[in-house]
């Protein structure tokens, strides 16, 4: 049975003045997903974010949460979502707690059920022993963790990740991801943007790839792989005549991308298995000193769909 | 409910902040206390020693002796507050001799020997006032004003008994019990009596300025710390209504201010109750004149917040702004003692109209009801700065 889509993004489209921050954006995310949004800087992701979640109306197009239409005119529908932004969104003068309490009560949260979840929350990020520290005194990765408790406290039937991930340490960034797998196991869907590709080949069930305010290509990690036009790079290091250029070139499945006297590197050009190519390979110049294959990853789309170039 | 959340966070963020704290209790303190004792000679229920020298052994040093003692108690309320905005209390001392004046003592009068018995025969007689070491200038001239309304009070009581009696010592002691028959009652037109002075000026005049350098300066550091972090964008993805938000701020600068006039009138009752300072008449009335203008003050921090982008910008900006406010608007010295343009410029600013309404109140001795225009031009600028604050921060 198809999953109920709880975010509809319905062809979005939004302007700046002359900057067309948004073209064309539609995709959906269904309970119990983490759907990624991967772009460059500038790409439109965080103004994606800003319309989801009702803080901007689109100029065309719509997003339904729930099926209900969110825009900045309609706060009650923004009950429903849950925002962790790229920025660290805490109170340093005041103590988690009272973070977390002030959240709670702008969702219409309060008295021992407030509590309940305050508690509930901090013991599942670890901040239990400190939530009665100003929030000052954290480091950067506690207040991460809090910034999402702050998401989280009214049990969102969305969740929106604007990189949550950023300028943390690796034990950190482990824990939260784990934690939004178990948000996400719990039938909450999550929207996670971020520029770790790595972070969304891990916790992304979908993911679509942004730029200029398009969505160039969505799917599963698979659908997405497909996209990209080469299969997997063989690259070997020997010593390579003139004549094993011709010959590699000239194997099935195979197409030669360069070559010199001591390196030759070649892309899988049909369905022949990676196995069966090196062992063709190996036959055809018996002197490789060393073989290294690469398949593709999520970043070979991401380059091949965004290009090289530098983003401010 | 969220606006009021949203409230009582701003509030707890200021309380918890060690900083914020110096500048709405110890600084205001130290602030008006040095201002007060420095510029304006102070103005402690200033105590003016007058002492009596009395020679005479006749009914006429007597009399003139007990109507310096009785008219100390009513010039209490009357000229020295009148005439310098301050409450001064006189202790009447009796000396042995010009020679031994205690220390403290404005002036001394000498009733000389024989002042009964030459009086009585028709002679001339020469009292004499000589300058003590205690008080000051003020003090010095209120005693002034004491010891020669007691003598030519009695004087007038002799000659009047002298002529209308055989029995002049009878005649004179009826007289020193009857009622006057003339009263001369001194008012001030337009209801101006002098210029406050002392912790009468200094106190309103801290508060004014500090309620709005604490809103101007802290309050628009942090909204702006508050924008650079993201924190209002947040706050807009949550159900909070852009007006529950804007609301939720002002009210938090409201309360704010209001904790901080509530020290400062604490600190101030327990001034003039517990330590004989004298701050003001009606103390308890000056409340509702304080929170109509922190609502002013709060809706002018917001604008300022909602018209900057930098930190260094807002405290800069906060700073110049309630310096000026507060020396145009009179809470550094009164208004009356600089020229008419300039009063007429003070009352761009609401820190005027406020020590206008404080000074009804604390310095002239009126009642709240005296204030209400005041507070009604208050009430206006803060409308004002609010609507101005909203059409600012359409956008976070």
């Amino acid at each position: 049975m198809m999953a109920v889509p709880l975010v509809q993004v319905d062809h979005i489209r939004k302007r700046f003045g002359s900057i067309e921050a948004l073209v064309d954006v539609a995709f959906s995310v269904e309970e119990g997903e983490v759907f990624g949004l991967l772009g460059p800087n500038g790409a439109g992701k965080t103004t994606t974010v800003r319309v989801l979640t009702g803080v901007l109306s689109p100029d065309a197009g719509r997003v339904t949460i729930n099926g209900e239409e969110i825009s900045p005119r309609t706060p009650r529908i923004r009950r429903n979502v849950g925002v962790v932004p790229q920025q660290i969104t805490v109170y340093e003068e005041l103590t988690a707690h009272d973070n977390l309490r002030f959240w709670g009560r702008l969702y219409g949260m309060g008295g021992a059920t407030l509590d309940l979840r305050i508690d509930e929350l901090l013991a599942m990020v670890g901040l239990e022993t400190r939530a009665k520290d100003r929030v000052a005194t954290y480091s950067g990765g506690m207040k991460r963790r809090l910034n999402l408790c702050m998401g989280l406290i009214h049990r969102p039937k969305v969740l929106v990740l604007d990189e949550p991930t950023l300028g943390i340490d690796p034990q950190a960034r482990i824990l939260l991801l784990d934690r939004v797998r178990g948000i996400a196991a719990e039938g909450t869907a999550v929207l996670y943007t971020t520029h770790y590709l790595e972070e969304a080949e891990a916790i992304c069930s979908r993911i679509a790839i942004i730029d200029h305010g398009r969505v160039l290509a969505q799917g599963t990690l698979e659908e997405l792989l497909r996209v990209v036009r080469h299969g997997a790079v063989i690259r070997l290091q020997g010593t390579f005549a003139e004549a094993d250029g011709a010959r590699l070139d000239a194997l099935s499945g195979l197409r030669l991308v360069s070559r010199d006297t001591r390196t030759a590197v070649l892309e899988q050009d049909g369905d022949r298995g990676v196995p069966e190519l090196l062992h063709s390979v190996l036959n055809t110049v018996p002197d490789v000193s060393s073989v290294m294959v690469e398949r593709p990853t999520l970043q070979s789309v991401f380059i091949q769909l965004t290009g090289r170039e530098l983003r401010e | 409910m969220r606006a009021l959340a949203i409230a009582i966070m701003e509030t707890q963020r200021v309380l918890r902040d060690r900083s914020s704290l110096f500048w709405m209790l110890l600084f205001p303190v130290v602030y008006a206390s040095l201002f007060a004792l420095l510029q304006f000679e102070g103005s402690r229920g200033a105590t003016v020693g007058v002492c009596v020298a009395d020679a005479d052994s006749g009914f006429m040093g007597r009399a003139i002796r007990a109507s310096i003692a009785r008219l100390s108690d009513e010039m209490v309320d009357s000229v020295a507050a009148a005439a310098y905005g301050r409450k001064d209390r006189f202790i009447v001392s009796d000396v042995a001799s010009s020679d031994t004046v205690p220390a403290g003592c404005a002036r001394v009068l000498m009733i000389p020997q024989g002042l009964t018995d030459s009086l009585s025969s028709h002679g001339s007689a020469r009292l004499m006032l000589r300058q003590g070491s205690g008080g000051g200038e003020l003090a010095g001239f209120a005693a002034q004003a004491l010891a020669w309304r007691a003598t030519i009070e009695n004087l007038a009581r002799f000659v009047v008994a002298g002529m209308d009696t055989a029995q002049p010592l009878d005649a004179f002691e009826a007289l020193t019990h009857r009622s006057p028959k003339v009263v001369v009652e001194a008012s001030f037109v337009g209801g101006v009596v002098g210029t406050p002075s002392g912790f009468t000026q200094t106190v309103p005049g801290t508060m004014v300025m500090m309620v709005l350098l604490l809103l101007a300066t802290h309050g628009t550091a942090t909204f702006v710390v508050e924008r650079q972090r993201g924190l209002l964008q947040h706050l807009s993805s949550t159900p909070a209504s852009y007006g529950e938000i804007i609301a939720g701020k002002l009210v938090g600068r409201f309360l704010i201010g209001g904790v901080q006039i509530l020290i400062l009138w604490i600190l101030a009752m327990v001034a003039q109750h517990g330590l004989g300072v004298w701050i003001g008449y009606r103390l308890v009335e000056v409340i509702p004149v304080l929170l109509v203008y922190a609502f002013a003050a709060a809706g002018l921090g917001l604008c300022m917040a909602a018209s900057v982008r930098s930190v260094d910008t807002g405290v800069g900006l906060g700073i110049v702004a309630t310096l000026a406010m507060a020396a145009l608007g009179g809470c550094w010295w009164p208004m009356e003692i600089v020229p008419r343009f300039m009063q007429i410029m003070g009352h761009v600013f609401p820190t005027a109209w406020a020590m206008d309404a404080l000074h009804q109140i604390m310095a002239y001795n009126r009642g709240v009801a005296a204030t209400l225009p005041y507070m009604g031009i208050l009430a206006a600028y803060g409308v004002a700065f609010t609507g101005l604050a909203v059409h600012l921060l359409r956008r976070f």
